[in-house]
C-alpha cells in the first residue's frame, strides 16, 4: 500500500513562536520558560493520565521534566518540534518512574507493556438515551480490543494531530513500525466497527 | 496542498488507507473549499470510491478520547514547586568573600537546612552574635563566612564570636532556618565542616542544601542537594546519612527517627514567603500560623481540622491570612487576643456579607 507524508496540521506560525521561545529559554530567560511551561503542561498532563491514573505520580514527573530541562539546557539543542520534544521526554521519565516502582510492586506497568487507556468523552453521557447507551458501550468494547500500542498511535495521530515521523520519536519506534501498528488498528477498526459505525452515524449524509 | 494530479495516488485506497492519510483527516477536520474540490474530484475520477471514503470519513469522526483537564490550580502549584527549585539551584552559583585563612571554592555547593522546635535551645556562652527574626518576619541572613540562612519568623540563630576562624563552624538554631552553606577548605586543606545545633540533634554538612525544623515535639530536617549526616543527642541512636528528597523527623519523647520520601519544595517555601499548600490539611495549617504568628489555634471539630485544601498563598503577615483562609475554607475564625478559633460557619449566616 502507497502511503506518504504530508506536513501535518500543525501551522508553521507556531512552529516559529515555539522556536523562539525555546531559544531564548536556552540562553536562560525564565519567561520563555514559563511560556513553554503554560503552552504544553495540560497536554502532557492529559497525556500522562492514559498512561497511569495516579495524577501525583504524573504530577511529579511534569515537575521533574521541567526542572531537568531548565538544569540541562545548557546540553539541549533546538528540536524540530518542541512540543514533540515534551512528549518524548516526558514518555521517558514516566516509564523510568514506572519501572523503578515496578520493583516494588509487582503489577505495575513497564515500558513494552504498558497500558494505554482510551476512554470515550463523556460529555453527551447524560442525554444519550439506552440505545445510544448500549452502542457506547459496545465501542469501548471494540476499543478495548486495540493493543495499548495501537491506541497510543491513534491518540497522537488523531487527538494531538501528530505526523508519523513525530509519532515514531515519540514512542521511541521506526517509523515504519508506526504505520505497521496504525494500520492493524485501523484494519480491525474496520471490520469490527463498521457494522457499529453505519449505525451510528446513519443520520448525516456524506457532504463532499 | 493537493493538486489535481494527485488524484491518482488515492486509487486503490479503501476505508482505512483515507483514514490514516494526513491529507484526509486534515479534510475531515476542516472543510474548506480546497479540499472540498479536491475531492470532488477524485470522486468523478473515481465514483466507486465513495463509499471507501464515507467509511473513512466515519472512523476519523469516531475517534475520539476523553479530556482531561490539568486542574488550574494544581498547574500553578507545580509551577510553583519548578520555579522554587530552579532558584535553588541558581544560588548555588553565588560567589562567596575569601577570607584570610580560608579558601573558598567558588562554585560552591550550598546547604539548605530548616529546622523547627518547640523548646529552645539554651546558649550558656554569652560570646556569641544573634540573628533573631521576628513576628511575622522572614529574615536573610549572610553569616561572616559567606553561607545565607533564611530564617523564618519567630527564630533565631546564634554563633560564636569566632564562627569564621574556628575549623568547624557552629551555629545553633531556635525554630526554622533554611541554610545555604559554602563548602570552605582549610589552611591544612582539610574540608571544614559546618554544624547546625539543635535542641536534641546536630546536623553535619557534607556538602548540600537542606532543611532543619526544630519548633515541634519532633525535629525534622529536610535535605533538598546534596549529602548531610545527623547525629543525635541521645547516643543510644546512630547516626544518619540523608540524601535528596529526605524528611528525617526525630520525636524526643518516643526516641524515635524515621526517614520518608517527600518534596523538599513544600518544605521551603517559606522562605520566599510563600505558603504551598498541596492536599494540606487545615491541622497543619494552623500548625503553621501558630509557628510563624505565634497564636494558638483552636480547631472546632475534627472534620474540620482534617479538611485538606491546595494553594498557593503569599505571606503578608497574619490578618492577611486568617482573611483568605476563611474565605477558601468557608469558615469562621474568630480572634481573641493570642487565640484563634477555626470553626464552620453556621448555614444561616453564609449569606452574610462579610466586611473586608
Amino acid at each position: 500500500m502507497l502511503y506518504f507524508y504530508l506536513s501535518p496540521l500543525m501551522d508553521n506560525s507556531h512552529q516559529k513562536k515555539e522556536h523562539k521561545y525555546w531559544q531564548s529559554f536556552l540562553a536562560g530567560d525564565r519567561e520563555s520558560f514559563s511560556w513553554l511551561y503554560e503552552t504544553y503542561v495540560d497536554e502532557i498532563y492529559s497525556y500522562g493520565l492514559r498512561f497511569v491514573s495516579d495524577t501525583g505520580l504524573i504530577e511529579d514527573t511534569i515537575q521533574d521534566l521541567y526542572i531537568r530541562i531548565w538544569n540541562n539546557r545548557n546540553g539541549l539543542k533546538i528540536p524540530p518540534s518542541v512540543r514533540n520534544y515534551l512528549f518524548t521526554a516526558f514518555r521517558n521519565l514516566l516509564f523510568r518512574k514506572l519501572s523503578r516502582l515496578s520493583h516494588v510492586s509487582t503489577n505495575e506497568v513497564k515500558d513494552d507493556n504498558h497500558l494505554f487507556n482510551w476512554e470515550l468523552p463523556i460529555e453527551d453521557e447524560k442525554v444519550r438515551d439506552e440505545e445510544q447507551n448500549s452502542r457506547f458501550k459496545q465501542l469501548q468494547k471494540l476499543i478495548d480490543v486495540l493493543t495499548p500500542h495501537q491506541r497510543e498511535v491513534l491518540f497522537l495521530k488523531y487527538y494531538y494531530d501528530l505526523s508519523y515521523d513525530e509519532i515514531a520519536d515519540v514512542m521511541g519506534l521506526t517509523v515504519k513500525a508506526i504505520y505497521k501498528v496504525a494500520g492493524r488498528a485501523m484494519k480491525s477498526m474496520r471490520t469490527q466497527w463498521m457494522n457499529l459505525v453505519s449505525l451510528i452515524i446513519i443520520s448525516q449524509s456524506f457532504i463532499w | 496542498m493537493r493538486g489535481k494530479k494527485d488524484v491518482e495516488v488515492y486509487k486503490d485506497f479503501i476505508a482505512e488507507d483515507f483514514a490514516q492519510d494526513d491529507y484526509f483527516i486534515q479534510s475531515v477536520r476542516i472543510t474548506d473549499k480546497e479540499t472540498v474540490a479536491f475531492w470532488a474530484f477524485f470522486l468523478a475520477q473515481y465514483p466507486e470510491k465513495s463509499h471507501e471514503l464515507e467509511k473513512a470519513r466515519m472512523m476519523v469522526e469516531l475517534i475520539q478520547f476523553r479530556e482531561h483537564k490539568l486542574p488550574p490550580l494544581k498547574k500553578e502549584i507545580i509551577w510553583q514547586k519548578i520555579s522554587s527549585a530552579i532558584d535553588q539551584k541558581r544560588s548555588r552559583g553565588s560567589q562567596v568573600i575569601g577570607g584570610m585563612f580560608f579558601k573558598y571554592k567558588s562554585a560552591a555547593a550550598v546547604i539548605g537546612v530548616l529546622i523547627l522546635s518547640s523548646i529552645f535551645y539554651y546558649f550558656s556562652q554569652t560570646n556569641h552574635s544573634v540573628y533573631a527574626a521576628g513576628e511575622g518576619e522572614f529574615k536573610e541572613v549572610i553569616l561572616p563566612d559567606g553561607s545565607r540562612v533564611n530564617l523564618s519568623s519567630r527564630s533565631q540563630l546564634k554563633l560564636h564570636k569566632d564562627f569564621k576562624d574556628a575549623a568547624n563552624r557552629e551555629v545553633w538554631l531556635e525554630g526554622e532556618g533554611y541554610f545555604s552553606i559554602s563548602p570552605r577548605i582549610n589552611k591544612d586543606s582539610i574540608k571544614s565542616t559546618f554544624v547546625v545545633h539543635t535542641k536534641d540533634l546536630d546536623v553535619e554538612v557534607l556538602g548540600t542544601t537542606f532543611n532543619v525544623n526544630t519548633r515541634h515535639e519532633a525535629t525534622t530536617v529536610v535535605l533538598n542537594t546534596g549529602k548531610i549526616n545527623v547525629k543525635f543527642m541521645e547516643k543510644s541512636l546512630k547516626e544518619e546519612f540523608l540524601k535528596p528528597g529526605d524528611k528525617l523527623t526525630f520525636t524526643e519523647k518516643l526516641e524515635k527517627v524515621e526517614i520518608d520520601s517527600v518534596n523538599a519544595m513544600d518544605y521551603i517555601s517559606w522562605k520566599d514567603q510563600k505558603f504551598i499548600f498541596d492536599n494540606t490539611s487545615v491541622k497543619e495549617i494552623a500548625q503553621k500560623i501558630e509557628d510563624y504568628y505565634g497564636y494558638k489555634v483552636w480547631i472546632s471539630d475534627s472534620s474540620l481540622a482534617n479538611r485538606e485544601i491546595s494553594g498557593i498563598l503569599t505571606v503578608e503577615g497574619a490578618p492577611k491570612l486568617i482573611d483568605v483562609l476563611s474565605t477558601l475554607l468557608n469558615i469562621e475564625i474568630e480572634q481573641r487576643k493570642d487565640s484563634l478559633f477555626f470553626r464552620e460557619r453556621l448555614s444561616r449566616t453564609t449569606n452574610k456579607t462579610v466586611e473586608k
